[in-house]
């Protein structure tokens, strides 16, 4: 019976660390013109499990994007240097969508798992109903 | 014929035994982004626990299969979940294939019903026969 | 559904009507069509259905049989055992009621 209690256990885990991601895939595509921003990553690590806690996953640091932050040229702008640039965002707005859409993915899974571990508690407990 | 509850037996064992591969099937899915991690599986529970049904007679060539059970094989507990090998890998070291996840979530969901149905209708023929009277 | 799981009929019209109509299978001629007889043979069929239906149920565990199979063995298997447990209500009944007979 724990077994199913910690999978729903993980399965939740799961989902949250799914939408913590998508938290900051969204906060990167509204940031996608703001001069100096650097994108967001979220690295996820299993953590170990504890006493009585089953191992589950959880998202680690949040890192920026090391990656150059691009040119962009526009002389009227009251942030331009001399040459008429100012260092726009690195977030590529395919790049953010394609993640944005491998979470989703990932956190309907989770949830399939989490409700198949419900269904199945709840079918074991009916065999005492009747 | 139900005298040994062999069945009754051998269906809590598979339940229990699908309640298992959930929680690995969980754990996989759960971690399918984290980098480095593997994949880990439970072997099948009619590989575990081959049955050789002799026709005609009551007795059951119960295979043990590991030396640690004791009992000859008449305990049907799960074993721990381990690292699948041959698993291909994401560049970032993950080996957790999503598909085949919710493949292995299907079948073991169908035999989780099988075998709370079996047990339920092996209790049910067992109360039958204490019945009134 | 299989003509097995009505068998409490069947044990009833070999009681009521004796001779050529009971010829059953596996029952010795000197018995045939007496209640005994066709008791005897309810039994074994009784045992055989329930059999089947533990053997089904474990080549199913294993994966060996299809579901169809399995749901099949195990209704019969009930209808059997609720016929068979209806029968001996039965009898229980009568042979208090004739017990219960002023002599």
């Amino acid at each position: 019976m724990s077994d199913l209690l910690h999978t729903m256990a993980l399965s939740a885990s799961g989902m949250k660390a799914q939408s913590t991601r998508l938290r900051h895939v969204s906060e990167n595509i509204a940031n996608v013109d703001t001069p100096g921003f650097r994108r967001k990553l979220v690295s996820f690590e299993a953590a170990p499990a504890g006493i009585g806690r089953p191992a589950l996953v959880e998202t680690g640091r949040v890192r920026f994007d090391r990656s150059e932050l691009p040119l962009i040229h526009d002389p009227g702008n009251p942030l331009a240097d001399e040459s008429g640039n100012y260092r726009g965002s690195n977030v590529d707005l395919v790049v953010e969508i394609a993640d944005a859409r491998q979470a989703q993915r990932s956190y309907e899974a989770n949830l399939k798992m989490f409700d198949q571990a419900r269904q199945m508690t709840s079918n074991l407990l009916d065999l005492l109903r009747n | 014929m139900f005298a040994d509850l062999e069945i009754v037996r051998m269906a809590q064992g598979l339940a229990r035994h699908a309640a298992a591969r959930q929680e690995a099937v969980a754990r996989n899915v759960a971690n399918v982004n984290t980098p480095g991690y593997k994949q880990v599986g439970l072997p099948d529970f009619a590989s575990l626990h081959a049955r050789t049904v002799s026709s005609g007679s009551e007795a059951s060539g119960m295979r043990a299969t590991r030396a640690a059970h004791l009992g000859a094989g008449h305990d049907y507990a799960p074993p721990a979940p381990r690292v699948v090998a041959d698993a291909r890998q994401a560049p970032n070291g993950n080996s957790v294939s999503l598909e085949g996840e919710i493949m292995k979530a299907a079948e073991l969901r169908r035999d989780h019903d099988m075998a709370l149905a079996i047990y339920r209708t092996a209790t049910s023929v067992l109360r039958a026969g204490i019945g009134r009277r | 559904m299989d003509i097995r799981a009505t068998q409490a009929a069947r044990l009833y019209q070999g009681a009521a009507a004796p001779g050529p109509s009971a010829p059953e299978a596996g029952i010795p001629t000197q018995h045939a069509g007496s209640f005994a007889g066709t008791a005897g043979a309810a039994l074994r069929d009784f045992a055989d259905t329930l059999r089947h239906a533990e053997r089904t149920a474990a080549d199913a565990m294993v994966g060996r049989a299809d579901p169809h199979a399995l749901v099949e063995a195990l209704s019969q298997s009930e209808l059997a055992v609720e016929a068979a447990v209806a029968v001996r209500d039965k009898v229980v009944e009568a042979y208090q009621e004739i017990l219960r007979m002023p002599v």
